[in-house]
């Protein structure tokens, strides 16, 4: 009993405070709208938070400090749940509205500050508890392995499967029994009454909340986000991460979309349609096809909209023969497909304002899309629609895609306004309205909304001419590791939901960057020369920098890649921890530090370098992951053994936690979405070489 | 010497110090003298069908040349123009066309009619203004979509060369104008009632939100409103929401509210309903008296059109609009 | 054939024309709006 004493709670902590995380982080994700940026804004103040706690829980002599932490972390963490979800209600917002970028910030930081300070406190407090001095390194490893175990948990057990509330309430229990644990006081027991309060009165109202006096008629979690769906009469939205992705049945805008894009081909045959609503397939089944590909990659949407199918006709649709129905991600069927197979290949997705939707709007995509279309097949896409001007911030977002589709296909062609559609293709393709027209009337189909005169609108050729005229200004490509349009559907995002603060961030160059780190910087490299305590601070300061601004770059460049970071990010982050704790025990006792020191500079320097060979596939992330985590946790411990004075070590885990927190915060709102995640890692790779001199200054000093 | 203004345009009534814009961005007082920023500068020129604008009881089929400049007295939530409208003068990109260069323009693509439409045309009156009189002496129409925002002194005085107007009835709640719209309701109210006294022919939109103003019963009490004080012949369009701006994320409005609302219009008594945007028997123009189909319009062409000198074609009831 | 003092006096003017050609559009009077009163 006493051995088991000795490790449970400890991991209990890790488990909790990582699911927490993860939770967390979702929460506001969905909050956010699915901007991915937040998960950066997040990570920097749990880490400070924290980072207060335990400065703050050091100080503190309370006999059942230990038992108490359990006890309020079990008490907060319902409450912070309902926090983030209160966020858009107290905003006032309309649901659909998306959050200011100021209130985006402030929000955050408002809501995590309990629960993260009193998870901070619990670390120094377990170690009192332990009561031996040299518990600190075994309680760290033990929380580090909880976290872990955490992080594998949610992902493979809780994610898809427990709602919030149940996980908040599970959570809840699990603290209270473990505070009965420590104290053996079994009367604890009775506080289960207030999670369980919160759990049974809270639980609708936390649900309906975000949505601010729109009831969802279900809400299910899925691997890719929170699916909502709202309700209006007849007709469903279906809405994922707060983000809505189409609405069913809404039968102007789905023969809109098929017929406009069908008529472009003499004979469409094979079609390959990527997301949006089941409702358009009946509509291509109207054609003399030989099949429809119907490609989603939530099999939550996939089972709920089937069963949100209200018409016959879609039901029908569904169980036609000709149509397939494929639950993968698209990029990944496309890339596997490799050859030639479609006529049609109809994009249906929303805006890419967010880096997991951006990912079908780059050129690597349209590369890729472009090898599966047949000689004359054709790639359409839905931009941003307006009416009568199209101002200069949504120029440069929809020009940007439309001029990556121009650098991967020979023909692109326009719209009018009011349609935003898109259309590429390696043929020339006729898109005078009389032949378009033509060709719809001979095909003689059956359609409620769509007629032959939309042609004239949609491609009348003052309109045309005029958006074609507005996006050729832009020059600007799209790329998976350069996400430019994903970057300008923010700034027209801000222009959107206004925020002086976004608008003055955008305007940063990369020049300002660069003056403004060498203003920091000389300063940094006269104070620290051949001062060894000095460069360990610097050293410490720029690994925990680094490590977080690392951790960001390849959630995004996950997200990017993969595009499903909500579900692996508990995975992410648990393999970085593990990463953490292997590395601090690995160098737990080295004898020259300052050289392996010097060693793991060069070693993050390297890794940063080659980064985009890791990014060639998923598993390889998880590798680099690992071993960045190696060398943080092995930096972290050895820049303590060389300092050589263990009073010092609270000092510099406060650096390595400011370091932290700017590296979390500078990258996500600065550095990753206006210079992309190769400048971040470039900026990384500086920061540290200068790390790097700065201990072989002292080499040549020491030695 | 004191070198404040007031704006008496529009019944926001800004109070300028020097070197400051109006709310609608389109005016600057400058050494306490109030500038139109926006004069002859258009940053949207089109030439559209006048049935997107939509009129239907306006010179059916024949093409409109549609101006705006940046700038709107209002902030509407859910505006679909917010990129002229809520823009500045100079973070758009502007054309040099003076007014005498409208009418030309227009008279050179062929248009019967030139409307100030896209934005909140109160925001450019001076150029609408002189523009509108150049318009009237070469027998080319003046028409505007407004919302309606405006002081009776300048809209009277505008009425003069105006033929038509379309007004957005963007609700019938001071609360939803307040809180949707950062304005009220209560001067675009009379704003209408001005224009029909002024003998502007009138045609009213309204656009239908989900959760925000499909409410059946103030549809109800809107629509006898309109019956009471405009009459039984003003036309209304109702229009279907689509997410824009600041709503992106809200459900488009479902097709079953659109056609209840036109059926809770028609039974107070007013006798052209429109729906507008969709493919539907509410596009059509029904004689009110014996019900057959005069204008034929498919989205926003017409296909047939039964009207002949103002009359019904079939029972010769005369058609309230204006149609040569 | 254009001797070189012929090119620079075309240059000179024709620099200056569009220069004040520039200044002209440049100098183009805001309207002034109608409607508006002087508070004091």
């Amino acid at each position: 009993m006493g051995h088991l004493n000795t490790f449970i709670p400890f991991i209990v902590m890790g488990i909790t405070s990582m699911i927490l995380q993860i939770t967390v982080l979702r929460l506001l994700l969905s909050t956010f709208s699915g901007n991915e940026l937040d998960i950066g804004i997040t990570l920097s103040f749990w880490l400070i938070y924290v980072g207060l706690g335990s400065y703050v829980g050091g100080r503190i002599r309370l006999r059942h400090a230990f038992t108490l932490s359990f006890i309020v972390v079990s008490l907060l963490a319902q409450p912070t749940v309902l926090m983030i979800k209160a966020i858009r209600p107290a905003l006032s917002l309309y649901p659909g509205e998306a959050v200011s970028f100021t209130y985006t910030i402030l929000s955050t930081a408002i809501s995590l500050s309990p629960l993260c300070f009193v998870i901070g406190l619990q670390f120094p407090l377990a170690v009192s508890y332990a009561g031996t001095r040299d518990a600190a390194g075994r309680i760290y490893s033990l929380e580090a392995l909880g976290a872990f175990i955490g992080g594998v948990l949610f992902t493979f057990v809780i994610s898809g499967r427990l709602g919030v509330m149940e996980l908040c309430f599970s959570l809840a229990l699990i603290n209270i029994f473990m505070a009965v644990y420590i104290s053996r006081k079994k009367i604890i027991t009775l506080l289960i009454i207030i999670p369980l309060f919160f759990y049974i009165s809270l639980c609708k109202i936390s649900t309906s909340l975000p949505w601010h006096g729109i009831e969802p008629s279900q809400t299910v979690e899925s691997r890719y986000g929170e699916i909502t769906v709202i309700q209006v009469r007849e007709q469903s939205s279906i809405y994922v991460n707060g983000q809505l992705f189409f609405t069913y049945p809404d039968i102007p805008s789905e023969e809109l979309k098929a017929h406009l894009s069908m008529a472009f081909h003499p004979s469409p045959s094979k079609i390959l349609v990527i997301g949006g609503s089941p409702g358009s397939l009946k509509e291509f089944l109207k054609y003399p096809v030989d099949g429809i590909d119907f490609i989603e990659l939530n099999l939550k949407i996939v089972e709920l909209s089937s069963r949100l199918l209200s018409q016959q006709e879609d039901r029908d649709a569904l169980k036609d023969r000709k149509v397939r129905i494929i639950v993968e991600d698209a990029r990944r069927f496309i890339k596997r497909l490799k050859k030639p197979t479609y006529d049609l290949l109809i994009l249906n997705l929303p805006q890419p304002s967010t880096a997991s939707i951006n990912r079908f709007y780059t050129s690597d995509f349209f590369r890729e899309a472009r090898g599966i279309l047949k000689d004359n097949g054709i790639l359409t896409i839905t931009i941003s629609s307006s009416t009568g001007y199209i101002g200069r911030r949504m120029q440069t977002a929809s020009g940007s895609i439309y001029n990556s589709l121009k650098s991967v296909f020979k023909y692109v062609g326009v719209t009018a306004q009011e349609y935003g559609g898109l259309f590429a293709s390696d043929t020339p393709m006729n898109t005078d309205p009389e032949t378009l027209e033509d060709r719809f009337v001979q095909r003689a189909l059956k359609t409620r909304y769509f007629n032959q005169y939309i042609f004239r609108d949609a491609f009348s050729p003052l309109d045309v001419d005029y958006v074609r005229k507005r996006l050729s200004d832009i020059k600007i490509i799209n790329t998976d590791l350069q996400p430019s349009a994903y970057l300008y559907n923010l700034m027209l995002w801000a222009e959107v939901h206004g925020g002086k603060a976004l608008h003055c961030l955008l305007g940063i160059r990369g020049w300002h960057i660069i003056s403004l780190s060498g203003v920091i910087i000389i300063p940094v490299l006269f104070l620290t020369f051949r001062r060894k305590r000095r460069v360990i601070y610097l050293s410490i300061f720029t690994t925990g920098f680094s490590s977080m601004a690392f951790m960001l770059a390849i959630i995004l460049a996950y997200q990017a890649l993969y595009g499903y970071v909500y579900e692996m990010i508990g995975m992410l982050s648990a393999i970085f921890m593990i990463g953490l704790w292997a590395g601090a025990s690995l160098c737990r006792n080295i004898k020259n530090a300052l050289r392996l020191l010097f060693y793991l500079e060069l070693m993050t320097i390297t890794l940063a370098f080659t980064s985009t060979i890791f990014f060639k596939s998923e598993f390889l992330f998880y590798v680099f992951n690992l071993l960045f985590g190696t060398i943080a946790g092995g930096q972290f411990s050895t820049a303590n053994l060389s300092m050589g004075e263990p009073e010092m070590a609270g000092r510099l885990y406060g650096l390595d936690l400011i370091g932290s927190f700017l590296g979390a915060f500078i990258p996500s709102i600065i550095l990753i979405p206006l210079f992309g995640i190769s400048h971040t890692l470039l900026f990384i790779v500086g920061i540290k070489t200068i790390s790097a001199v700065m201990i072989v200054s002292l080499r040549a000093k020491v030695i | 010497m004191a070198k404040t203004v007031q704006c008496e345009l529009c019944p926001n009534a800004c109070v300028l110090e020097n070197g400051q814009h109006s709310r609608c961005r389109a005016r600057m007082n400058k050494d306490g003298v109030l500038y139109s920023l926006v004069y002859g500068k258009p940053c949207a020129v089109h030439v559209d069908p006048i049935e997107k604008k939509p009129f239907f009881h306006f010179l059916p089929g024949t093409t409109a040349f549609s101006i705006a400049t940046a700038g709107c007295v209002l902030s509407c939530k859910f505006c679909q123009n917010w990129q002229i409208s809520q823009a500045r003068p100079e973070d758009t990109d502007n054309y040099d066309l003076p007014p005498d260069n409208v009418v030309r323009q227009a008279i050179f693509y062929d248009c019967r009619s030139i409307t100030y439409t896209y934005t909140e045309p109160t925001v450019f009156y001076e150029y609408m203004y002189d523009t509108a009189i150049i318009a009237k002496k070469y027998k080319i129409k003046n028409t505007m979509h407004s919302c309606g925002y405006i002081k009776e002194k300048p809209l009277r005085k505008l009425s003069k060369y105006m033929d038509a107007a379309d007004i957005d009835l963007k609700a019938f709640t001071e609360d939803f104008y307040n809180r949707i719209c950062s304005g009220s309701l209560k001067p675009v109210l009379n704003s209408l009632v001005v224009l029909k006294e002024e003998g502007v022919w009138l045609e009213i939109t309204n656009l239908v939100i989900p959760t925000l103003n499909d409410d059946m019963k103030t549809v109800k009490e809107m629509c006898k409103w309109i019956l009471k004080n405009l009459g039984p012949d003003v036309p209304i369009h109702f229009s279907r929401f689509f997410p824009h701006y600041k709503l992106t994320n809200l459900p488009p409005t479902p097709l079953e509210t659109l056609t209840e609302t036109r059926k809770t219009a028609m039974d107070a008594g007013l006798k052209f309903v429109y729906i507008g945007n969709i493919r539907h028997e509410g596009e059509n123009t029904f004689c009110p008296k014996c019900k057959k189909m005069l204008i034929e319009r498919i989205g926003y062409f017409v296909k047939q059109n039964n009207i002949s000198n103002g009359k019904c074609r079939f029972c010769s009831t005369s058609i309230p609009g204006v149609w040569s | 054939m254009m001797t070189r003092r012929e090119f620079f006096r075309f240059f000179i003017i024709g620099g200056i024309l569009s220069l004040l050609g520039k200044k002209v559009n440049a100098g183009q009077k805001p309207k002034e709006a109608m409607f508006w009163r002087r508070i004091d």
